[in-house]
């Protein structure tokens, strides 16, 4: 067997002893081939990548033959979809970064911080970056960025235009003085995360524009709010009218009150408008569908690495676990479980509500959140929910601390948490009630503490009195 | 002797037990700084670990680690060697637990590796990064999935030798082939550039 073949069987696994012995014995004196066994490293790192693009799922999809060409076209749409992000999101930040840091007679100071709670960094003047922003403090152009989950900015414009960023966001903000001594145009570039604004009416022919990956909205005077992932804007209407562009095809409509709209690079067909549903006060979680931050992992991968363990160990045959693993590949992939990620500031899971459920989601006095899941290390954890009014608005977050002892490693969990054991850091006595929950999240003291979630539910009722 | 002792990887190895901290790294800068070099450094954990969810495991408690010692890195230069130590501790636990799993090189050879690795320029990397995506853009549609298919899940080369009808021998052979084709045409382009 040539060296090339060995190194790639051995990079996936799949080389016998003997073969791995023998490539062992070629690598220790030939230098050129260990230069090539760096070389097939790197490129399966990159194919990796390539390989991430897409999703894993698809190519589970296409195990079933049937759905072969089905997975390859829509491999071939992500790749494209990917293309068109990158470069509409280039483009985009090129444009609003010109614009707040080049441009020659920017004025010093466009907004003024009302509120911060978290941990944010600022990069602005020229570039510069810091952590420690005040309230009262006037910035100029520059980006905001919110480091976890439970974090959030209010600020305001000069003509007292206010708006809130929540949740793990970045915008960047600027003010186009083309048109030295007239009145400035705000320009906002919301890369990832959920933005509320109050916005006063706009001069003519200078409205308030926010742009994010997908979208470009155009603003005269309204109150709004919008959520944007990579690959996809929601905008909602609460009072007055935005006009939303889809940035890839540059279809426009008009979104009235009370109205709202999804744009997304995945869909290029219409982009029609929804009345906002009347509230409900019941939410389960679509795990897949929901996760902002965090890692999914479809059932059927867990019972993959199952079934290799099990091959591995000689509990089972490969022919008994291919046999399951096809039966099992015509089960419904869409289920699954979430992991936390390790950042800064812990191991996080967020979960949006917004990306599965139509209807907002109301809180009442007798709600509860029941969690499920699995622990993997003995850590405090922080669960909490981030609301916003039922009229528009970021209206906070509240959370609530579960200590170490309530987890066992690599035992499964449930918990039930009525509302009133969620406070609010910053005012204690206020109630989330009837108030619209828009993320749940969770977020681990230890950045090494690691968690499964495999369901989140919002009930009404204290789900322990259920028949 | 534990490969760690072999590598001669002490306590003193890049300033670790006695850090002089010249710079603070904000939240923000060390995220800037762990993306920009996380390619290099996920190359580099694979040419030590032939499995990729311990390869994720290697980085992810790296990145920790990064993060509860940044006040030992002296400057944003030493970044990429300073987090190629830390990874290169946690690749070799990850390789413990894969020893018992599946055969693996030597202690030597991979010592060999490691120490070539690190010689390695990142800027070297990016460039070849990026001349990787437009050789893979030339591959016909079924070589690329045969590319990527030892990436979605384990025995989906297996899979797809089914439904191509070929043994998942002669299927590994034509992978072998083509990530061959794949690298000189990455080594070609390369050149190129650089003329």
């Amino acid at each position: 067997m040539d060296s090339d073949e060995l190194i790639c069987r051995y990079l996936h696994g799949v080389a016998s002893e003997e073969e791995v012995r023998e490539l062992d014995r070629r690598l220790r004196s030939d230098q050129a081939l260990q230069e090539d066994f760096l070389v097939q490293s790197e490129l399966d790192a990159n194919l990796r990548q390539e390989a991430q693009l897409g999703s894993r799922d698809d190519v589970q999809q296409a195990s079933s033959d049937e759905s072969a060409d089905h997975w390859q076209q829509n491999h071939r749409g992500r790749r494209m979809t990917v293309r068109i992000l990158l470069a509409v999101a280039t483009v985009a930040l090129i444009a609003v970064v010109t614009q707040a840091f080049l441009l020659p007679g920017s004025p010093q100071e466009i907004i003024t911080v009302t509120s911060v709670s978290g941990p944010i960094a600022w990069t602005g003047d020229g570039g510069h970056v810091t952590n420690a922003i005040a309230v009262g403090e006037k910035l100029p152009g520059g980006t905001l960025e919110l480091l976890s989950p439970d974090a959030s900015v209010e600020f305001a414009f000069k003509d007292r235009s206010a708006l809130t960023l929540a949740g793990l966001s970045a915008m960047t903000i600027s003010n186009d003085s083309l048109n030295a001594g007239s009145e400035m145009q705000k320009k906002l570039y919301l890369r990832h995360g959920r933005l509320s604004a109050r916005v006063q009416r706009q001069p003519r022919g200078r409205p308030l524009i926010v742009s994010t990956n997908t979208a470009e909205l155009t603003v005269l005077g309204t109150k709004f709010n919008v959520e944007t992932s990579p690959e996809s804007t929601r905008l909602t209407v609460k009072e007055g009218s935005v006009r939303l562009k889809r940035l890839p095809d540059g279809k426009e409509v008009d979104v009235p009150a009370q109205q709202c709209v999804f744009a997304s690079l995945e869909n290029q067909n219409a982009l029609p408008l929804q009345s906002l549903n009347s509230p409900v006060n019941r939410w389960q979680s679509e795990l897949r569908q929901d996760v902002v931050m965090g890692k999914w992992t479809s059932r059927l991968w867990g019972i993959g690495v199952k079934l290799k363990k099990a091959v591995a160990s000689g509990k089972m045959s490969e022919q008994e676990a291919l046999k399951v693993y096809k039966q099992t590949a015509h089960l419904n992939d869409s289920a699954g479980s979430v992991w936390t990620v390790s950042s800064p500031v812990g191991a996080l899971l967020v979960l949006s509500v917004g990306r599965s459920q139509d209807h907002p989601v109301h809180l009442q006095a007798t709600s509860s959140i029941l969690v499920r899941g699995r622990a993997f290390s003995r850590t405090p954890v922080k669960i909490g929910l981030n609301v916003e009014f039922p009229d528009g608005g970021f209206a906070g977050k509240y959370s609530t601390t579960i200590p170490a002892s309530q987890f066992a490693v690599g035992e499964e969990f449930e918990m039930e948490l009525p509302l009133n054991k969620f406070r609010d850091d910053r005012k204690t006595d206020v109630s989330p009630v009837g108030l619209e929950l828009t993320d749940w999240w969770l977020v681990a003291e230890s950045s090494s503490g690691k968690f499964e979630i495999t369901s989140v539910e919002l009930a009404n009722a204290p789900l322990r009195d259920k028949p | 002797m534990l490969l760690w002792q072999v590598l001669g990887l002490g306590a003193n190895k890049a300033g670790m037990e006695h850090p002089i901290p010249r710079f603070e790294l904000s939240e923000h800068q060390f995220l800037a700084l762990l993306v920009r070099a996380e390619p290099v450094l996920r190359g580099y954990a694979r040419t030590l670990v032939p499995d990729w969810d311990l390869v994720d495991e290697a980085i992810q408690e790296a990145t920790i680690t990064m993060w509860q010692k940044r006040d030992q890195l002296e400057s944003e230069d030493g970044f990429v060697p300073w987090a190629r130590v830390i990874l290169r501790f946690k690749c070799l636990r990850q390789l413990e637990k894969l020893r018992s799993r599946q055969p693996i090189l030597s202690d030597e050879v991979l010592e060999k590796l490691a120490e070539r690795s690190e010689r390695r320029d990142p800027m070297e990397l990016s460039v070849r990064e990026r001349a990787f995506h437009s050789c893979f853009k030339q591959f016909s549609r079924e070589h690329r999935e045969l590319l990527l298919a030892p990436h979605h899940s384990l025995d989906s080369v297996v899979r797809l030798a089914e439904r191509r009808g070929k043994s998942p021998n002669a299927l590994y052979k034509l992978l072998a082939r083509l990530r061959n084709q794949l690298t000189e045409c990455v080594h070609l382009r390369i050149s190129t550039e650089a003329k």
